[in-house]
């Protein structure tokens, strides 16, 4: 399950800390000599690389140990008998037994197998090979050497079934998660926790995280009760390790470059040409007239910036091409991240401080007016033992975000018109002269002067900004106590403090009033001047604080007794949790002075808005483990949770499970198949509930809403109003949901092959139903528990990996994922298509089939009158699949559809993620390739969505060269419409159906770690340097210039990126 | 070792004691709504509970009625001003109003869902939650602590909603499920009921017309409803109930139309209103251009529009996109003898553009731009633009139309090219000269065809006044362009007198449905003459790409040449209704699509 090998923290520099240790030793030595008959013993602890230091040897049975020095070296008192333990982190341990006169020990530890990896689980710790639940685990390391800004860029296609979503590469945007596919009608989300705190992880810095555990089957996750449903994403931050203090010293700097799918058209004499094609179809007016296209075509074969004017009469026209992309977007994208982290530990303590940093630039090419992302993050944890019971540890980590980006003004102006502004102009050009030689100081004065109308250009540059600030504090104080043997009792209490400021400045901004026309017939005095869409301006400041506490306090009882065949282990446990929210939004009108950015600053009408909301969470939960001759393993898991979100009577539920496993590879019939190292087979059941309803705090209690509206009862007198309480159930309660897996582990060929296979049935009964009732109820159906909802699916995940040699190692993981959702149960009496039904598989996408276009008026026979008017040669020749010679809709439910069925489904499936890595000497190369190998897609409609030819503003060469004409009749697409006047050909149907299947090479890293003896030549313990790519390449059926991981929005404003990031990492 | 287990238990017990044994812990109140219990207790309750009957209706989408303008973007087709468009008054060829072109020419579809495109999705079948904050409403206002002077204001407030909902619904749709309870889950004969039947639904409108009229305060707000405005809606929608029963052989108009006199006469023997007195020979013009119409003594009812609180952006949408007034509204404006251009010999034809002004109706020069009231007007592009007027499609700068016919109702240079959305101009929902109109037809219709000289005077001529315009007669000659619409002259005059007073505030297609003269939509529009005298004078560079078709062997602009609306369409069997949107009717099929749909 673990693709990447556990680190290896080895620490080989010498620190003031490791001189006193050493020197601790020496008194030690003579101390002990002195006390004990005893003999020296010294020796050397090396791996496969050699010298080891920080390795620990104690002499079993007694509190003796050192540690080894720099070189590997390390001299102890042991008297013949003694047992020696060598151990470190990461490596098995080895013990050797004294013999009498001997004084040389040297060890050479093994890397631990990973069999005896130890995976985190809720509230606890669990061997891997002892798992009964689906649980997959990755370490830090994935997150290591990438460009990446947030842990979901990093674990996307990483684990099966974790399914990571993000919308586009504004580092703002929170990644989407998901496990094991659709969850409920009402959505949901895996519960993510940060050392058991609720957390938004899009801020965490990746370099803080020891590891990820995903628990996916309910029985792994009912220890989280009500919020686990959808299953568990826990992540454990870093700490101090036994060894020499190291620190880490991490640069990396990237750039990004935007993908653009987009192939514009340049050239204005095409652009109009097949614009009044398409514009003569539908409307039976050209969009451009004889002397524009005249002028176009000057342009089009001489394309000087006098050229790009045209007179025509007293107006100045622009027939010009802009290449935006060029003059206003960035081409790369810098990006900086930056690392120091210091870990250690004394006898009694250890300690881990990180400090990150990153920045990034955003899209616009001018360095004053840019998007600017900075982000520190601070992880402060101190672990302490006070006596042999008690030990403390006290963590702070600290996020702080600032992003600075121009203010939103309105669509036309923003980054999507960038699209559409080629042929516009931006700025009062400067020619020779304007209407008459002669005359250029009559209009010298507008020279350079911004456009205002569809130019995003004057907004960024002179308008105002949205800054947006958010700093969360996470403290954690816990205190374990070990009262007796084999027991462990934790408690710990984390409150979590986040403050959001967000400031909007909507000043005005000051241009022509024009796109790409100007009157000039009052000799420049009819030039309009003013603010475009910026003329209601305001100052807006929000506050939001939200507090967040946890509390956690469990024991754990190891039942082991020496020789005994049985070993159990019990856990016990409360939570308690408690979230209050407020906001407070202060607005005031007309800013007296644009430079003047504060809300005291103004002269106009004033706004305030707040709100408050709060919700409590408690729970007892319990474990139970038993392993019976170490192949019969039993996992019992429950919780009573009781939530604030559901009335006083259905707010307590109980939720157990359990699960179970058989290591077959141990039973002694197994014991002649060598090449089967571990086998073992699993099973799991487990009920849960989810009441995780987003915003919705308190779904059954009917409130009025209120507010101010802008309705206006008198001169500057805005409505107070209050409006009727919407409708509640006062029954409400979970959503349950109940899980069954099936799962089978093995590892063969000698630890050469590791596999792991999981079947899944998630039902989800009783969910929370919007129904979809009659309008004439004139409200929102009341939320009740009403709906039924089955998601089947699988995962495999598998890892081939090989040492060849002492210099070649390769590994090859694959991880593949299915699942698919039905619902079972929905109240739908009248089986409208608009609602879910009964048996309705998710993500069905109803629509016509076709039989391609119509090459021939005469072929038009059907009635298509239903769907559109006016039909001819080139339109869409939707099938009229009843033969009743009308293609129609029906009346939209199950029952008469018309002639419309399901030609696809949108859910996506069978995501993977393949991961290669090779390492050569000290050389490293990872490829990580992700996608998704089913799913279909229909573009939206809407106008100014891209896609459709003449759909939006801008226009690519496909809508020329790919629609139809009686000489081109095999086009892709029909006859050219406008299409925000005729959308016929745009019905849902199967010929424009996109196969959303994609994969992308999400990941190259190539890394060169720099030999030990040139790094010790300058000083420093280890230095890595790397190149990594992110995004290098992709490969989809998808047309462009849709993005298959962008799909669901098609107003695109922050572009992923193709990234090329080099780093620097130095360890002292 | 024991003692120290039994201290940590200790010292846990007392952890579960702070944290565990706490009930109240999990019971969490909203902490910023109001609750249903603390609410309904003094006037005050009461005037903000009504105020979301304000705010909702001020979506003109969902609620068309005291209609005004949208903000924004969707001030591009949510507004009164763009309503004409779906009649023979304007010729909207804009590609985002080519839903008011679709139901003016016929050719709309059932919309798939009530968020789509007019109509049904546009003014649509939707809206029921207006309907149940009333009716919530209604069941409590008993409960506040007031006099009955009090609570009735606030119910008939309320039921005046109502019944301006209801009857939009039924003129739209023709039926629809009345209801006056809060409907809950339980109530399924209602959610899965059948539509009830008109004479039901419109005897409780008039139940709660008759209830607002009698109750509401009369309080002169012209932001608020009134007494005033209760009484020119009750005419209103007595006066298209009345009507539309009569010509579509429904029976029993006699009571609404008798209702709609009678309103329209309380109003006008109140004395309250006047019509608006402006600058000599801009008077019609001005009330509808003027950005700050508080206090006018015409205006009953209006959308109040403000910098920072409220603003649209209706004018500079609608300047461009109403695409000119057509050659038929233009003909019906009556000469200055009274007498319509098919008789009067005071008519000098429009051979020459600028003599269709000549010896006019006054109210023609205010809603149609004459060439040489450019700078009067402040018209164009821009405020200053030095461009020759009129403008047709194709040619180069300036403003322009598709036939020829520039509207300056309601064109303000400063609210039409001001900034984005920073306009105020005000959505005049109801005025004075309406009710005027509804009483002098009322009468004439309860008069079969009949109205006293009297009345006339005191409704229609009363417009004819303020302009200079000579009066009606109780006995006209007959037009003979409207000989055969089965009607009298005086209702022939009285209908014209109603279109040219109220064109451009949405009057017109609803006014064809209710007399049942949809065949009149069958009739092309046309622009301004087109012959090569025009031709050579307006557009010498031969520029305009609009089509021009032959009216008795003259050349005239058609605007809808060659494009979908060509041939427009008013099939009598399906086009008096709106088909109702497939979602709606999939959600309960009872409701049943309209006939022909």
């Amino acid at each position: 399950m673990d693709f990447f090998k556990k680190s290896k923290q080895i620490t080989r520099g010498k620190t003031l800390f490791s001189i006193l240790q050493k020197g601790l030793l020496l008194v030690m030595f003579f101390v002990g000599g002195q006390l004990m008959a005893q003999q020296t013993i010294t020796g050397l602890v090396t791996d496969d690389q050699g010298p080891l230091p920080g390795a620990t040897i104690v002499v079993k049975g007694t509190s003796n140990g050192v540690t080894t020095d720099f070189d590997g070296n390390f001299s102890i008192k042991a008297s013949e008998g003694d047992i020696l333990v060598v151990s470190f982190v990461g490596f098995e341990n080895q013990e050797v037994t004294m013999s009498s006169n001997q004084d040389i020990v040297n060890v050479s530890l093994t890397p631990d197998n990973e069999l005896e990896e130890v995976v985190v689980t809720g509230y606890g710790t669990q061997k891997k090979v002892n798992l009964t639940g689906a649980v997959a685990a990755v370490s830090g390391e994935v997150l290591e050497d990438r460009p990446i800004l947030n842990v979901g860029e990093g674990l996307q296609g990483v684990i099966p079934n974790l399914n990571i979503d993000i919308r586009n590469g504004d580092p703002t945007t929170s990644p989407e998660f998901n496990i094991r596919g659709f969850e409920s009608i009402n959505g949901g989300s895996p519960l993510i926790l940060v050392d058991n705190v609720p957390m938004d992880i899009g801020s965490l810095n990746p370099n803080d995280i020891e590891s990820i555990s995903v628990l996916k089957d309910a029985s792994s996750a009912a220890i989280y009760g009500a919020r686990a449903a959808f299953g568990v994403i826990l992540i454990t931050t870093k700490k101090g390790k036994k060894g020499k203090a190291t620190v880490n010293l991490s640069t990396e700097f990237s750039w990004g470059k935007p993908i653009m799918r987009m192939d514009p058209i340049t050239d204005p004499f095409a652009y109009a040409t097949a614009r009044n094609v398409a514009s003569l179809s539908t409307n039976n007016v050209v969009s451009y007239d004889d002397a524009y296209m005249a002028a176009a075509k000057i342009y089009s074969d001489n394309p000087t910036p006098e050229n790009a004017w045209f007179r025509d009469g007293t107006t100045l026209n622009y027939v010009g091409y802009n290449d935006f992309m060029n003059t206003y977007l960035r081409e790369w994208i810098p990006q900086q991240r930056h690392n120091l982290s210091v870990s250690g530990a004394t006898e009694k303590s250890n300690y881990y401080v990180s400090l990150g940093f990153i920045d990034k630039k955003g899209w616009i090419k001018n360095d004053d007016h840019n998007i600017d992302y900075d982000r520190y993050n601070v992880l402060a944890k101190v672990n302490y033992e006070i006596n042999d019971w008690l030990e403390m540890d006290t963590k702070a980590l600290i996020t702080i975000e600032e992003n600075d980006q121009p203010h939103f003004y309105n669509w036309d102006v923003n980054i999507n018109s960038f699209a559409r502004m080629g042929a516009n102009a931006t700025h009062f050009p400067d020619l020779p002269f304007y209407l008459t030689p002669g005359d250029r100081s009559t209009y010298e004065q507008h020279i350079g002067q911004p456009f205002m109308t569809v130019s995003p250009i004057p907004y960024y540059e002179q308008g105002g900004r949205n800054l947006n600030k958010q700093v969360d504090v996470l403290l954690t104080q816990g205190i374990t106590i070990k009262p007796m043997k084999n027991m462990k009792v934790r408690a710990e209490f984390s409150p979590n403090y986040t403050y959001v400021d967000i400031e909007d400045q909507r000043t005005r901004v000051r241009g022509i009033a024009a796109g790409r026309s100007l009157d000039l017939s009052d000799g420049g005095n009819n030039l309009v001047y003013g603010n475009g869409f910026s003329s209601t301006d305001y100052m807006e400041k929000s506050f939001e604080k939200r507090l967040y506490y946890v509390f956690n306090a469990y024991a754990d009882y190891t039942f082991e007794p020496e020789g005994s065949p049985h070993y159990a282990k019990a856990t016990l446990g409360f939570n308690q949790e408690y979230g209050k929210q407020e906001y407070l939004r202060g607005k005031a009108y007309s800013l007296i002075t644009p430079k003047i950015t504060n809300i005291n600053a103004t002269v106009g009408s004033q706004e305030a808005y707040g709100s408050a909301s709060h919700t409590s969470l408690r729970g007892v939960f319990y474990r139970l483990n038993y392993i019976f001759q170490d192949k019969y393993l039993l996992e019992l898991n429950g919780r009573y949770d009781a939530s604030s979100r559901f009335p006083t009577d259905d707010r307590y539920d109980f939720f157990p499970s359990f699960s179970a496993g058989w290591k077959i590879s141990e039973e002694s019939f197994m014991q002649d198949l060598t090449w089967i190292d571990n086998l073992k087979v699993r099973g799991s059941y487990g009920e849960l509930g989810n009441q995780l309803l987003g915003d919705d705090y308190y779904p059954y209690i009917p409130t009025m809403g209120s507010g101010t509206s802008n309705y206006l009862t008198g001169s500057g007198s805005r409505a107070p109003y209050v409006s009727p309480a919407g409708l509640v159930s006062s029954e409400l309660t979970w959503e349950k949901v109940s899980s069954t897996n099936f799962g089978i582990d093995a590892t063969l060929l000698g630890d050469k092959l590791d596999v792991s296979f999981d079947v899944f049935t998630r039902v989800t009964k009783d969910m929370l139903m919007m129904v979809e009732q009659p309008s004439i109820l004139g409200t929102s159906a009341p939320k009740t528990n009403a709906a039924d909802l089955e998601t089947k699916g699988w995962e495999l995940s598998a890892t081939w990996k090989d040492q060849l040699n002492q210099d070649w190692y390769y590994g090859v993981t694959l991880a593949l994922s299915d699942s698919q959702a039905e619902i079972t149960k929905y109240d739908n009496p009248t089986g409208a298509l608009s609602e879910y039904y009964t048996g309705q598989k998710i993500g069905e996408i109803w629509g016509y089939k076709t039989d391609g276009l119509f090459q021939n008026d005469a072929d038009i026979t059907n009635d298509l009158s239903a769907l559109g008017n006016n039909w001819k040669a080139g339109d869409l020749n939707y099938r009229d699949t009843d033969g009743n010679g009308i293609v129609e809709p029906g009346n939209n439910t199950l029952a008469n559809p018309g002639d419309r069925g399901v030609i696809g489904n949108s859910s996506l499936r069978y995501r993977f993620g393949i991961n290669i890595d090779l390492r050569y000497k000290n050389w490293s190369l990872n490829t990580f390739f992700q996608g998704i190998l089913k799913g279909d897609y229909f573009p939206p409609t809407g106008n100014w969505n891209a896609f459709w030819p003449w759909n939006a503003g801008n226009a690519e060469w496909y809508y020329i060269t790919d629609s139809w004409s009686p000489t081109n009749r095999d086009a892709y697409f029909p006859g050219p419409h406008i299409g925000y006047n005729d959308k016929k050909n745009y019905s849902v149907n199967d010929r424009y159906l996109q196969d959303a299947s994609y994969i992308r090479l999400k990941q190259l890293t190539l890394n060169y770690k720099v030999p030990a003896d040139i790094v010790s030549q300058i000083g420093v313990r280890s230095l890595n340097v790397y190149y990594s790519g992110q995004n290098l390449w992709d490969a989809t059926n998808m047309r462009a210039p849709l993005d298959p991981e962008v799909r669901p929005t098609l107003t695109q404003e922050y572009y992923k990126n193709r990234t090329h990031a080099f780093g620097l990492k130095i360890g002292l | 070792m024991k003692n120290r287990t039994k201290n940590i238990i200790k010292s846990f017990a007392v952890l579960f004691m702070i944290y565990g044994c706490n009930d109240s812990f999990l019971e969490r109140q909203p902490l910023d709504q109001i609750s249903d219990a603390s609410f309904w207790n003094t006037e005050n309750d009461l005037m903000v509970y009504n105020h979301s009957f304000y705010d909702m209706t001020k979506n003109d989408n969902t609620y068309p009625f005291l209609m005004g303008h949208d903000d924004g973007f969707d001030s591009h087709r949510i507004s009164y001003l763009h309503y004409d468009g779906m009649s023979d008054n304007t010729s909207p060829r804009h590609g985002r109003h080519s839903s008011y072109a679709q139901i003016r020419a016929g050719v709309y579809n059932i919309p798939s869902s009530v968020g789509a495109n007019a109509p049904a999705g546009w003014y649509g079948y939707k809206g029921f939650q207006l309907v149940r904050a009333i009716n919530i409403g209604l069941a409590n206002y008993g409960k506040a602590v007031v006099s009955d002077e009090v609570k009735n204001h606030y119910e008939a407030e309320a039921r005046l909603f109502r019944a301006m909902f209801y009857a939009n619904k039924i003129k739209n749709f023709g039926t629809v499920q009345w209801v006056d309870k809060e409907v809950t889950l339980a109530d399924e004969d209602i959610l899965y009921g059948a539509r009830d039947s008109r004479d039901l639904v419109m005897g409780k409108v008039l139940e709660d017309l008759n209830f607002a009229a009698l109750n509401i305060r009369d309080n002169g707000d012209q932001n608020k409803l009134s007494k005033s405005a209760a009484l020119l809606i009750k005419s209103r929608i007595c006066l298209m109930e009345g009507t539309w029963r009569k010509y579509h052989s429904l029976g029993g108009e006699s009571t609404y139309l008798q209702a709609a006199a009678d309103a329209a006469k309380e109003l006008i023997d109140g004395g309250k209103h006047s019509l608006h007195k402006g600058a000599a020979g801009r008077t019609y013009n001005e009330l509808h251009s003027q950005e700050s119409i508080d206090g006018n003594s015409e205006v009953i009812f209006f959308q109040r529009y403000e910098r920072g609180a409220r603003t649209n952006h209706v004018q500079s949408y609608n300047r461009g996109y109403n695409g000119g007034a057509t050659k038929s509204l233009v003909e019906d404006y009556l000469c200055s003898d009274g007498l319509p251009t098919s008789l009067s010999p005071l008519y000098k034809g429009d051979a020459n553009y600028t003599d269709i002004f000549e010896n006019r109706d006054p109210r023609l020069r205010q809603s149609i731009l004459h060439p040489a009231d450019q700078a009067i007007y402040n018209y164009g592009n821009h405020s200053a633009d030095a461009n020759t007027y009129p403008r047709i499609q194709g040619m180069p700068g300036g403003l322009k139309t598709y036939t020829g016919y520039h509207i300056i109702k309601v064109y303000n240079v400063g609210s039409a090219h001001a900034s984005y959305n920073s306009s105020v101009t005000p959505g005049i929902s109801l005025r004075y000269a309406e009710a005027l109109l509804n009483y002098a037809e009322a009468k004439a219709e309860l008069g079969g065809g009949v109205i006293s000289q009297a009345d006339l005077d005191i409704s229609i001529n009363k417009l004819r006044d303020r302009d200079g315009m000579v009066h009606l007669t109780s006995t006209p000659v007959m037009d003979p362009r409207y000989s055969t619409d089965g009607i009298s002259a005086a209702l022939v005059e009285i209908r014209r007198e109603r279109r040219i007073e109220l064109f451009f505030e949405g009057f017109r297609y609803d006014d064809l449905r209710r007399w049942k003269q949809g065949k009149k939509l069958e009739q092309k529009d046309y622009g301004m003459r087109w012959d090569d005298a025009h031709k050579a004078l307006i557009d010498p560079d031969g520029k305009v790409t609009v089509k021009s078709g032959l009216v008795g062997g003259v050349p005239y602009i058609e605007p809808y040449k060659g494009t979908d609306f060509e041939t427009p369409k008013f099939d009598e069997s399906k086009h008096y209704y709106w088909p109702i949107a497939l979602d709606v009717l999939s959600q309960n099929p009872k409701l049943e699509q309209n006939p022909g749909w």
